[in-house]
């Protein structure tokens, strides 16, 4: 437990510390969220009707838009190596960096939404559902990032790739926490159905990626 | 924890389509030390990348045995055990020195009360807290032998060890391997440069072939 608390603080830390990883994926999300009503124009109703499509969106891009950085860097300075042979299982340590990436970068991103959902007029009392449904989802979207960013760890830039190559498998995370988020904000009949789907979905992604990355970093080392 | 020795039989490496090495074998002792020569791309990194369990071996064996394990192999095989040292630093830019040894003690389950120690053994204990990314190449070396003081791993497997040290890190890199051995651990080094110790056994690794077709029918023959 000792060993993987470290790995967690020295994750964290770096992420903080480095700057392109958190900070590029909150100016990713700040840039697109403020362009976005200019974009659109000053239809106060119609921004209220997309405003949480295009926060999910936006988030959804954020954190693929990072993913490459959960494994590049150890590959690169031999760190990875030594992480996955120095004996804590390889599952845990991928579950751990898994946790490490959400904290920093989903995390920063959830904290600054609702000053952003302020600029996307937001439906009233839509506040709390697009947090808690966000908080679910983007701990899926990190498991599915590293599955992909393990799968593609030996190749350099991969950001875009990663994406590409995950899409099928974040599609449904998109559609069900834009339906939980919208029903539970318009409190329609039986409005946690699509939550509890969510849910499910993140679930699955979690208890899958640390063995399937294990196996992808196993065969890229 | 401490090996009583490593067998290594039959052990062959492949990358792509070229094969490093075929059939090798050698067993160590504790206490002792094997050399490990031949030219650029004979294998010798690759070998020391499967004792340390980042590499899977084509075919062969490598088979730990421990006081605890008896007269069986040890089940975890090389995991955890060893120290691997490549030109390869696993040493972060944005950490200082001591969060970088910290960190590596703590994950690799040394003893924190010694990284003041190795710290001035290797001769850095007057920046604890400068960046990584500003030490020279010499000094990142310097950091990485610290390591191998706050954790006592039995199996160390050094690639190239003595490149960017001067001539007193030559020094002290030849006297901690001097003070592992007598200690009753187990070495592994490969180098072209004169490492100042005696070793008990060298392996020389003559460069590999290419694999033909022919390689591969005959395998599935033997299938």
């Amino acid at each position: 437990m000792k060993p993987l608390l470290a790995l967690l603080r020295r994750d964290i830390n770096l992420f903080f510390r480095s700057g392109g990883g958190a900070g590029q994926a909150i100016g990713f999300y700040l840039v697109v969220i403020i362009l976005f009503p200019f974009g659109v124009g000053p239809d106060i109703n119609l921004l209220a009707r997309i405003s949480i499509g295009v926060l999910w969106v936006v988030l959804l891009l954020a954190i693929l838009l990072s993913a490459e950085r959960i494994f590049a860097d150890d590959l690169e300075d031999g760190s990875l190596t030594l992480l996955l042979t120095a004996g804590p299982l390889p599952e845990l340590v991928i579950l751990v960096k898994l946790i490490a990436h959400w904290v920093s970068i989903a995390l920063p991103l959830l904290l600054i939404t609702p000053f952003l959902a302020l600029m996307l007029n937001l439906p009233a009392g839509g506040l709390i559902p697009l947090i808690i449904c966000m908080s679910i989802g983007s701990l899926g979207l990190c498991a599915l990032a590293t599955i992909g960013a393990s799968i593609l760890v030996s190749i350099r830039r991969a950001n875009q790739i990663i994406s590409l190559l995950i899409l099928p498998l974040y599609i449904p995370i998109l559609i069900f926490g834009v339906s939980a988020t919208s029903d539970m904000t318009y409190q329609v009949e039986k409005p946690y159905t699509s939550l509890l789907i969510l849910l499910g979905i993140t679930l699955i992604s979690l208890i899958i990626a640390p063995f399937a990355s294990a196996q992808a970093l196993k065969a890229n080392l | 924890m401490k090996i009583n020795r490593i067998n290594i039989q039959n052990l062959s490496a492949q990358k792509g389509e070229r094969l490093l090495f075929e059939d090798i074998g050698f067993e160590l002792k504790a206490g002792q030390c094997l050399l490990l020569k031949g030219p650029n791309g004979s294998g010798k990194t690759t070998l020391l990348h499967m004792l340390a369990g980042a590499d899977q071996p084509r075919s062969g064996d490598i088979d730990i045995y421990t006081i605890s394990s008896g007269d069986q192999p040890r089940l975890d095989g090389v995991i955890g055990i060893s120290h691997f040292i490549t030109h390869q630093d696993g040493l972060k830019k944005s950490l200082t020195v001591l969060e970088n040894l910290t960190f590596w003690t703590e994950y690799m389950g040394g003893d924190k009360d010694r990284i003041d120690t190795a710290l001035a053994t290797v001769g850095l204990e007057p920046m604890p807290h400068i960046l990584a990314a500003r030490l020279s190449a010499g000094q990142k070396k310097r950091l990485m032998l610290a390591r191998l003081l706050t954790i006592s791993h039995p199996l160390w497997l050094l690639d190239e060890p003595s490149v960017s040290l001067d001539d007193d890190g030559q020094k002290l890199l030849t006297k901690l391997m001097q003070e592992h051995i007598s200690a009753g651990g187990i070495l592994i080094a490969s180098t072209h440069l004169p490492l100042g110790i005696e070793f008990d056994q060298t392996l020389n690794l003559t460069g590999g072939r290419y694999m033909f077709n022919d390689d591969y029918l005959l395998e599935e023959e033997n299938i």
